[in-house]
């Protein structure tokens, strides 16, 4: 044993384990606060942390955590949180927590310091295409923005609308389609000339059977052989013939595929031209008179932009949750790292798990009105939900002076992978002082004093995202920041003055990195009614006169390509007729003698029959007479 | 110049001093830290026998260093050590297992196949580094030293201006 042992190990150790218990409070609470601030991306403070050993745990008076969109406004702060660690797992190196309390729970209070940390300019890291949902949202907006308020103003209209730069023939796919299938028609033609020049070539192949057959007479059939002869000339003629339909069938199938193809070209034309009708009433910029995506324009700026706000917390809570790691392979590990082997467990534990965390909003105490105390408890907060086999789960109701409800029920699922997140709010009572409409070169406008209830519903499975919010506006009243100017105008003025309440929808759903947004409300009816009134019949007016235009021009092509295409139609089926009518009837003919010869050849037959016959009888006859005779001699000779 | 002052002290207790058992257990002591990982349970143990037990401080430190070196260069013998003593021995599969589950000995990082291999390696090699150095001391004492020093490259450090200027400077003030 050293004998100055109390110099060389106590007195440091005693030394040490007293600079440790002056400042481990200290130096846990900075590493919680840089912690937290690596997480949020905004400053989080800490106050008056303190260790406890028995039970061992920790309690602190306050927790406050800075909106990382608005340095100048906290996420939210809490005052007294206590909590106390499971021992038996500590010692196996895991921090456990059955319960934590989290006293006066306040939502978005101001601050007194500016909360936002400067962001580290990251050096020799390639710039990434942002995928959060916050991002995306943002630059879909941006595109949107681009798009002006329609113009009603009839008369300006009708002085810009210039017919002849619309229908200009570069502008008409019908047009290009007509002059497709003249082209087409010609080529066809001329193939189709082809074909029947063919017809001309066999027609020399009827002359020969023609003369074939003439050539057979049917009076020099005297004998067995010269019929024969007859009859296979005949034959001959008939497969003749019959070589020749064959290949007149086959070229008059060919022709009429080609004939009504073109016909089928024809009808698909009409769609062209309803197309075609349909461009060039977008390029007259011809009010919409259904109004569509006005309400947006009008509501959709303010509601939108809140929105997206919200998103950044989805973005947040969908990169902060991490997955549970996976078992890693038997590899090479980093050096002097090694490997973490597991072993099976009785029960596992994550390294880190809060079981329950209680949270109350104070309500023991004044609430201030203009903020939201949240009571509720989140379930299973863990680094490893694989291994509690838990999601995270949130479950808040808050409420604001006493009006203002907020009920926010969260799933956080890491189980599985890609994770889920789901949301489900309701928000009720919001008081909704002011809120602008319009745009500020459109019937700039606000509401105020209205009063809104919301009920929100998100998915966030992986990299996908899917919201669905309702929002119903009650007791609205709508304040216009100057007179309408444009017809437009004056037609919103008047639909929204005397409204106290509308709904609205907003969907909003992304799939990786495309985002969209589908707002509808009930305005937009209302609006397209009272714009049909007063403007229907005048718009209507100028796209009939347009469409009347558009169909006189494509009249004029169609009726030129039509009449060539039945020109060279007529031509060909009076081509194809007058040759099957040729072959037919050289079929016909030869079928004609073939018959004759046979019919010949069987009188002949009859004939020779009939003189064998003759003979055979006299012969008979004759040898019956000598026998007579005979027996007569032998009568007379007894 | 602490590493030097480490040497000089090294050198100079090799001459005389402690005794060769101590001089040998600190340097012994000093190995297992060398070869470990710094930050463990056991590495704590290690340093408080190291105080509490009477072993050279100054040969705990120098074998710890050149230790650390050879811990380095054997990294990847000891992960594949670990590892088969963590998973392909499989009657040992019952004791880790046990330990995974117990408290505070998960604190050790037994699991890592790092921690594992040079923990045993260490432990291996104790008793041949405690006896080889042992050996060592008592013949450097006996006539090493007395070889070492005629030799002519001791000679030119001993007398380099690089020496005797550390050995004012550390007189200085004295």
């Amino acid at each position: 044993m050293r004998k100055k042992f109390v110099y060389y190990a106590l007195i440091p150790a005693i030394i040490f384990f007293i600079i440790v218990y002056i400042f481990i409070d200290s130096w846990i609470e900075s590493g919680f606060e840089y912690a937290g601030e690596k997480i949020v991306g905004a400053k989080v403070e800490i106050d008056n942390l303190r260790l406890s050993i028995n039970p061992i745990g920790m309690e602190f008076s306050r927790l406050q955590v800075a909106n990382p969109n608005d340095g100048w406004k906290n996420m939210f702060e809490t005052g007294k949180v206590q909590f106390a660690l499971n021992f038996g797992q500590l010692l196996r190196g895991k921090f456990i927590i059955e319960t934590m309390e989290v006293n006066n729970l306040i939502l978005g209070t101001k601050r007194t310091t500016d909360g936002t940390i400067p962001k580290q300019k990251e050096v020799d890291k390639p710039e990434e295409e942002s995928t959060s949902l916050q991002d995306l949202a943002t630059a879909k907006t941006e595109t949107k923005e681009e798009k002006s308020s329609p113009s009603f103003d009839l008369d300006k209209i009708k002085q810009n609308l210039k017919l002849d730069s619309l229908l200009n023939p570069n502008n008409l796919a019908t047009l290009r389609q007509l002059d497709s299938l003249k082209r087409q028609i010609n080529d066809a033609g001329m193939q189709w000339q082809n074909t029947l020049s063919e017809f001309d070539r066999s027609k020399s192949s009827l002359t020969e059977i023609e003369t074939k057959v003439k050539s057979i007479n049917i009076n020099n059939i005297k004998d067995v052989n010269s019929a024969n002869d007859a009859l296979n000339n005949a034959k001959s003629a008939i497969n003749k013939a019959n070589e020749v339909k064959n290949s007149f069938n086959s070229q008059k199938a060919v022709l009429s595929d080609g004939i009504n193809k073109f016909s089928g070209s024809f009808k698909s034309i009409d769609d062209l031209a309803t197309q075609d009708f349909r461009n060039v009433v977008n390029m007259a910029r011809l009010p919409d008179v259904s109004m569509k995506g006005l309400a947006e324009m009008l509501l959709g700026k303010d509601m939108m932009q809140t929105a997206f706000q919200y998103l950044g917390y989805i973005d947040m809570a969908r990169s902060k949750i991490k997955n549970s790691p996976k078992e890693p392979p038997i590899e090479q590990p980093k050096r002097l790292e090694g490997q973490n082997i597991h072993f099976p467990t009785d029960r596992s534990y994550p390294k880190f798990w809060i079981k329950k965390m209680l949270l109350s909003g104070g309500t023991d105490k004044a609430q201030d009105p203009q903020y939201f105390y949240a009571t509720g408890k989140i379930l299973d907060i863990s680094n490893d939900q694989r291994i509690t086999k838990q999601p995270m789960i949130m479950d808040l109701s808050a409420t604001k002076s006493g009006s203002t409800n907020l009920t926010l029920n969260a799933t956080f699922d890491r189980r599985i992978d890609p994770g889920v997140d789901t949301y489900k709010a309701i928000l009720t009572g919001l008081r909704v002082d002011d809120m602008s409409l319009g745009q500020s070169d459109f019937l700039p406008a606000k509401v105020t004093n209205s009063v809104a209830d919301a009920s929100i519903i998100i998915e966030v499975p992986g990299s996908h995202f899917d919201s669905n919010v309702k929002i119903a506006f009650k007791n609205m009243n709508v304040v216009f920041n100057r007179q309408p100017g444009s017809m437009v105008e004056r037609i919103v003025h008047d639909v929204i003055a005397p409204l106290k309440g509308f709904n609205v929808n907003l969907h909003m759903w992304s799939n990786k990195d495309k985002f969209d947004v589908a707002f509808a409300t009930d305005l937009d009816d209302q609006l397209a009614t009272r714009t049909k009134k007063v403007l229907g019949d005048e718009v209507a007016k100028i796209q009939n006169d347009i469409k009347n235009k558009l169909n006189a021009q494509l009249a004029a092509k169609r009726a030129e390509v039509e009449k060539l295409y039945a020109d060279k139609r007529d031509m060909v089926l009076a081509k194809v007729k007058e040759q099957e009518n040729l072959v037919n009837e050289k079929l016909a003919m030869a079928e004609s003698k073939k018959k004759e010869i046979e019919d010949r050849i069987e009188q002949e037959k009859r004939k020779q029959l009939d003189e064998a016959q003759k003979k055979l009888d006299e012969q008979k006859k004759k040898a019956e007479d000598e026998l007579k005779k005979k027996a007569k001699g032998l009568l007379k000779r007894f | 110049m602490f590493w030097l002052k480490i040497v000089a002290n090294f050198i100079k207790i090799l001459r005389a001093g402690q005794t060769p058992a101590q001089v040998a257990g600190g340097f012994a002591l000093g190995s297992i830290l060398g070869l470990s990982p710094m930050f463990t349970l056991q590495g704590i143990f290690v340093w408080l026998i190291i105080l509490i037990l009477d072993v050279n401080l100054s040969a705990a430190t120098l074998s710890l260093t050149i230790f650390a070196l050879f811990a380095y260069i054997f990294d990847p013998i000891f992960h594949q050590l670990g590892y088969f003593l963590l998973v392909n021995i499989d009657p040992l599969k019952g004791i880790w297992t046990t330990l995974y589950n117990a408290p505070i000995a998960p604190l050790t990082r037994f699991n890592n196949t790092i921690v594992m291999g040079s923990f045993v390696s260490a432990l291996i090699l104790f008793t041949p580094i405690y006896f080889g150095m042992r050996q060592f001391v008592v013949a450097y004492r006996s006539h090493i030293g007395a070889r070492v020093e005629k030799m002519k490259i001791y000679q030119i450090i001993t007398k380099s201006w690089i020496v005797k200027t550390y050995q004012r400077i550390r007189g200085m003030g004295v």
